[in-house]
Parts: C-alpha cells; sequence; structure tokens
C-alpha cells in the first residue's frame, strides 16, 4: 500500500506486519528508553507461556526483578473483547489489580505476544471507597426517616393509650375497649414493620404490598388520630361507598397518612378542620386518562399553606420550614418514596393563606 | 489429538484453575470452567484452586497471577492467563477436542 508507506509505520502496523524493522525516524536506543519509562507495564511472551521480555515497570507490578519473571512460566496472556481483569500475586506485598491488554508481535523473527499491564488498585480501591460511603449515607437516611415515622406512632400511640385510660375510668365494660387495645396494637404493628424496612434494605425489598381497602384502613387509623391532633381540630372523613380495593404495603399507607395529619396538624397551629376524602379517579378529577384506574386519598387542611418556592422543594429529604427540633424535613419524601414506589402519583394543591390539599393517586389492585 | 491412551468415562486431561477469591474475573472464569467441561469431547478434570485460600500451591507452582489455567502434567506447564471464557480455543490449546466438532 502507497498511502501507508507516505508516513513512518506506527509501532503497531510493524507489529502486525510481524516485521523486526526499526521505526522511521527512531534509533533503537531511543525505542527501547521509551518502552523502559512507559507506566505501563510491558511483557513480551512466546507462544508456549514464557516470558521473553518485562520492562521495568512489568516487574514493578509483579514485585519482582526482571529475570525472576524471565524463568517462571507465566503462561499465555489472553484477552476475549478489549481486556481481561488479573490479579496479580506478589511476594510481601497485597495482590494488584491489573487490565492486561494483549497483541500479537513479531519478536526476534518468531511470533509472540505482547501484553500491557496497567495497575488499577488505587482506582478500584477508590471505587469501591465511594460506593461504601454511598451506601452508609443512604443507611443514614432510611434510618432518619424511620426515626421521624417512629416518632409520629409513638405520639399516636400514647394518645391511644389515654384514650384507653379514660375509657376504662368511666366504663370498662364498654366494648370500645377492646377496639382502643385492637387499635394501639395495630400501631405498635406498623412500628415492627419500620424496624423491618431498615434490616430488608440489603436485601432491597422495602414494600409487601397487600391487596387492601383504603376506607377501612383509615377508619382504622382515624379513631387515635383524635388525641394526636388537639381539641380544636376537627376531623372529618368522607369516604366514597364502594371504593375499589388497591394493592400496596399498609404499614407504608399507615405511615403515610400519619405523617400528612401531622404535617396538617402543624400547618393549621392547633385550629382548623383536617378532611381524609377518598374517591374515585374517574369521578372527581374527570377521566383523565394517565388517572384512569387510580384511587385517590386526599388529605385536605385549613393551615398556613405553602408559597411556590416552598411547593417546589417539599419532597426533598430533610427539606423543611420548621425550626430545629420540630420538623426534619422527611415526612413528605417517605409519602413520595412510598406512592412511587408503589406505582401512584401524589399532587399537592396549596396557597398561603388557603390550606393545603395532598392527594395521593394509588393505583388499583388488578382483579 | 490426546485422545490414544484414555479409556471411558476417565478423566485423563486433568487441568488446574487458580483463582482469587470471588472478584468478577474469578466468577467469570468458573462459568467458563463449567462451559469448558460441558464441551470438551472427552472427560476433563478441572480442579478449582482459590490461591487466598491455599497460597502455597499458587506458590509451589509459581502461579504469578489469577485466572490462570494450567496443565502441570507436562514441563514446563502449559497455562493460560487473563480471560478463558472463549472454550473453544481453550481446548484447542491444551489439545482436547471439541463436541461439536467431533460428533
Ligand atoms: N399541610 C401542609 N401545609 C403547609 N405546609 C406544609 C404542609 N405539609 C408540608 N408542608 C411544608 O413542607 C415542608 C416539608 O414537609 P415534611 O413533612 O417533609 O417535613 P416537616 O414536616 O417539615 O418535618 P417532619 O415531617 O420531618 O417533622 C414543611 O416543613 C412545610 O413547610
Ligand atoms: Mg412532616
Amino acid at each position: 500500500m502507497t498511502a501507508a508507506r507516505e508516513r513512518p509505520r506506527t509501532a503497531s502496523e510493524i507489529a502486525r506486519a510481524g516485521e523486526d524493522e526499526p521505526l522511521a525516524g527512531f534509533s533503537q536506543l531511543s525505542f527501547q528508553r521509551l518502552v523502559e519509562n512507559i507506566a505501563d507495564g510491558i511483557l513480551v511472551v512466546d507462544l508456549a507461556g514464557s516470558v521473553l521480555y518485562a520492562n521495568p515497570a512489568a516487574a514493578e507490578i509483579f514485585g519482582q526483578p526482571t529475570e525472576n519473571l524471565l524463568q517462571v512460566p507465566l503462561g499465555r496472556p489472553v484477552v476475549t473483547g478489549d481486556i481481561a481483569e488479573i490479579r496479580v500475586r506478589r511476594p510481601d506485598k497485597p495482590p494488584a489489580e491489573v487490565e492486561m491488554r494483549v497483541v500479537e508481535i513479531g519478536w526476534n523473527g518468531d511470533s509472540a505476544l505482547l501484553a500491557s499491564l496497567r495497575d488499577v488498585s488505587a482506582q478500584r480501591a477508590a471505587d469501591e471507597r465511594q460506593r461504601q460511603s454511598q451506601k452508609m449515607e443512604a443507611v443514614g437516611r432510611l434510618a432518619a426517616g424511620i426515626v421521624h415515622d417512629f416518632n409520629n406512632l409513638l405520639a399516636v400511640f400514647e394518645s391511644g393509650l389515654k384514650l384507653l385510660e379514660k375509657q376504662i375510668a368511666a366504663d370498662p365494660t364498654n366494648p370500645r375497649v377492646g377496639m382502643l387495645i385492637d387499635e394501639v396494637r395495630a400501631r405498635a404493628a406498623n412500628g415492627g414493620a419500620l424496624t423491618q424496612q431498615l434490616l430488608a434494605f440489603s436485601r432491597r425489598q422495602t414494600l409487601s404490598p397487600e391487596i387492601i381497602d383504603l376506607n377501612a384502613r383509615i377508619e382504622s387509623l382515624t379513631h387515635l388520630f383524635e388525641g394526636t391532633l388537639g381539641r380544636d381540630i376537627e376531623l372529618k372523613t368522607l369516604l366514597a361507598p364502594q371504593l375499589e380495593p388497591v394493592e400496596i404495603d399498609p404499614n407504608q399507607f399507615d405511615v403515610a397518612l400519619l405523617n400528612l395529619a401531622v404535617n396538617a396538624r402543624d400547618a393549621m397551629e392547633g385550629r382548623g378542620i383536617l378532611t381524609i376524602e377518598t374517591s374515585s379517579v374517574s369521578g372527581v378529577f374527570g377521566a383523565s386518562s394517565d388517572l384512569a384506574g387510580f384511587v385517590c386519598v386526599t388529605v385536605r387542611d385549613t393551615g398556613c399553606g405553602m408559597s411556590r418556592e416552598t411547593l417546589a422543594q417539599v419532597f426533598e429529604p430533610f427539606f423543611t420550614t420548621k425550626p430545629e427540633g420540630q420538623g426534619t424535613g422527611l415526612g413528605l419524601s417517605q409519602i413520595y418514596g412510598f406512592v412511587h414506589q408503589s406505582g401512584g402519583h401524589v399532587r399537592i394543591d396549596s396557597e398561603i393563606g388557603m390550606g393545603t390539599s395532598v392527594h395521593l393517586f394509588l393505583p388499583r389492585a388488578r382483579t | 489429538m490426546r485422545t490414544s491412551d484414555r479409556t471411558q468415562g476417565k478423566p485423563l486431561l486433568v487441568l488446574r484453575l487458580y483463582i482469587a477469591g470471588d472478584a468478577s474475573a474469578a466468577r467469570r472464569a468458573l462459568d467458563a470452567r463449567k462451559r469448558i467441561i460441558e464441551a470438551a469431547a472427552e472427560p476433563i478434570n478441572i480442579e478449582i484452586i482459590d490461591i487466598l485460600e491455599r497460597p502455597a500451591e499458587a506458590e509451589a507452582a509459581g502461579i504469578l497471577a489469577t485466572p490462570t489455567l494450567s496443565d502441570e502434567t507436562v514441563t514446563p506447564p502449559r497455562r493460560l492467563i487473563g480471560d478463558i471464557s472463549n472454550t473453544a480455543h481453550v481446548l484447542e490449546y491444551f489439545g482436547c477436542s471439541n463436541k461439536d466438532t467431533t460428533a
């Protein structure tokens, strides 16, 4: 090929040709210096797997003087694709993670293999540290979220016990006693499920969906809200009859509703109306195609409402407008995580001074 | 071919696969080992040696790096180092025939 002859041939062109001729423009000596000073390890290995040449960087990777490498049967280096990963064991040092590339060359008139070796141990170790710290960060966030939800649960727990106390003092034979005990027990189950989340984190199974009746779930949960919300907040429930069942994790749902109720309580500063409503989407929002097939739970309050800027950030973990010690900013991020993992959507309608409505669109169970 | 003195059902080609722990390269090598055994036309025995568990054996055999697939019944040992996932290439290198080509 005349075109190729017009410029000096590259090392790989010469190697491919299997020839052993000096490179145009390079003396043998400067070429040798190049190979001896290059950062990558270079081995020339014959087809039977004996090392014919090793540069200083290769000796460094193997942690042995060059002469030693020339005596042991290394083996024929093979690469399928671009590179092979090998691990080099070396005397008195931890093993090296090495990327190996192999090309065929001519060497003193015979076919041989040129293996170039790059020590990527430091890079690998840094990647691993980074992965580890990302995982720790995720665990930290999850733990903070669980502590947050736990605190809310404890408040409900406490108010349940107070109600129970009053009921027992007033009339221990009233069937409400048994009902309250059941409710408190259900909150204990929510708490147990939260700790399971942390344990299940490594297995990545955070949701255990079941087919549930949202109305029943809400009714049971709100029995205990009374004490948590305070005397001057009125609780209304507007539950659509014949609501389709949904397939979601019931514990996560309870926690989500609790987080919404606590947010509403805080927004109303002790006075107002909290409404929990359920509906089939088609009825309320029109048959907008992307939301058909969803059931909606709305938590509405008559509190302070939110500005646009706040609204834009509420789902971010740790975003809060509350003073330190009163808000961690994890309530709505739990809700966002839960609803999205369940295949649903969250929408918030809010304006300053006009109250807030949070809509959870949850997918109907497939029947 | 090395089939001459092999009796049926008794592996005569005995190889050793040196790996280190369960790094991804080691796992790939173990997968390749299975495929090599399946593809071989003759019985073949590939012993696995984890050099983290048995460093003395790696030392004695002069293993410089893993994964290495080694036939130590010959002197000097015949070895492949690196990626042994090309089954046909591996079998050919160790002088063993492939099921597909000998049917
Ligand atoms: N119902 C609501 N009315 C007005 N503002 C709200 C309402 N719900 C949430 N917000 C705003 O969104 C922010 C984030 O809410 P989120 O529940 O995630 O955290 P938080 O309530 O501040 O803290 P935490 O829930 O951890 O105690 C709140 O600080 C508040 O500014
Ligand atoms: Mg909150």
